[in-house]
């Protein structure tokens, strides 16, 4: 199945498992693909992305016999976007899931994830 | 496909990247072959994990910033079934962003498995030092002489509305000169005068409206030789 994501999602996705702990890119593409079906590939190239925009920083390891690898550290600013990723996240799916509630006729409850509720709508 | 074909894939796809920017990118997939295969996968098997090498460089070409900060979308491309819905294809707006989203547009953009959509190069792609080389040789070979001719056409017209001007001041003083003998060859020459002003100032317009063409010929060419040192589709 293909999935379209907004990019957001699967930054977030690594940002979060970056926060938890520093790692090689292996290691979160991994982790990755034990619960998202994707191509392991994109994790590289998000992994790029999210360093040119300094959220996240790399330092080459040499190992022995190989090609040096590659070990990615969340930067400060990285956690501040996390943060707001998370927020907007949660955000999104109180909002999808309050028009799913509609749609299956539950009326205008609103269902909560986490911790955010959204001032206009309370 | 093994290793060796997947990262030539991923290579050939990313040829029009600067040199540093793509051996950088294709590091980071031989470490992760070299981990797969550590840990006892195959390496048709770290391949397929890894996704199409085509389908993952040409999305990441689609979504280079080209100037702006902030990026577009790194759609997922799961490797199992063909896509269904290849008929859609959605370009999300360039915009330029400092790491907020606000009113950015939902989907990701997937690209049909197997196929080109149109936004990649057509004809295949020059690496950059052919391109230069090739740009080099156009210019001295083609753009050179063919711009020598239109510049030096200009300045012939341009002398031409000059001799204008200057047969039709001998035309007035000759008009003067014999207005006594013969006022009706005054007046012809005064007319004739008139005309060759009019001519020559016909031929000044055409020359000033000729210098925007020329302007314009020249910025298309220099952004050819941009776009085709940048590898871009054309």
């Amino acid at each position: 199945m293909i999935i379209q994501f907004k990019k957001g999602v699967l930054e977030l996705c690594v940002l979060s498992l970056l926060k938890q702990e520093d790692q090689y890119g292996y290691d979160v593409a991994s982790r990755l693909a034990q619960n998202i079906d994707i191509a392991d590939g994109s994790i590289y190239l998000v992994l790029r992305r999210l360093k040119q925009d300094d959220y996240v920083s790399s330092y080459l390891e040499e190992a022995s016999g190989g090609p040096p690898r590659k070990y990615y550290v969340i930067t400060r600013k990285g956690e501040r976007f996390l943060e707001e990723l998370k927020t907007d996240w949660r955000e999104l799916v109180n909002n999808v899931n309050s028009i799913i509630a509609i749609g299956e006729g539950s009326g205008y409850s609103q269902v909560t994830v986490g911790s955010s509720l959204t001032d206009d709508e309370q | 496909m093994n290793r060796e074909q997947f990262i030539a894939g991923l290579e050939k796809a990313l040829l029009r990247l600067p040199k540093a920017d793509r051996d950088d990118i294709l590091t980071d997939f031989e470490a992760h072959f070299e981990r797969g295969i550590a840990e006892g996968k195959t390496e048709e098997q770290v391949s397929a994990e890894l996704g199409n090498p085509s389908e993952l460089a040409q999305t990441y070409l689609e979504n280079l910033p080209e100037g702006a900060k902030g990026t577009e979308y790194i759609p997922i491309v799961t490797n199992h079934e063909p896509q269904s819905n290849t008929g859609y294809t959605y370009v999300p707006p360039k915009y330029e962003s400092e790491g907020s989203r606000e009113g950015s547009s939902e989907y990701a953009y997937v690209p049909p498995k197997g196929s080109t959509d149109g936004s990649a190069p057509v004809g295949g792609t020059l690496d950059r030092g052919g391109a230069i080389a090739a740009v080099v040789l156009i210019s001295l070979f083609v753009a050179v002489p063919v711009v020598s001719t239109i510049v030096g056409a200009w300045f012939s017209l341009l002398g031409i509305a000059i001799g204008a001007f200057g047969v039709s001041t001998a035309l007035v003083v000759a008009g003067v000169a014999g207005a006594l003998a013969s006022p009706l060859l005054c007046i012809g020459c005064v007319l004739l005068s008139l005309a060759a002003v009019a001519f020559g100032a016909l031929v000044i317009v055409g020359c000033v409206a000729a210098v925007k063409g020329i302007v314009w010929l020249i910025k298309w060419y220099v952004d050819f030789c941009k776009k085709l040192i940048n590898g871009g589709a054309f």
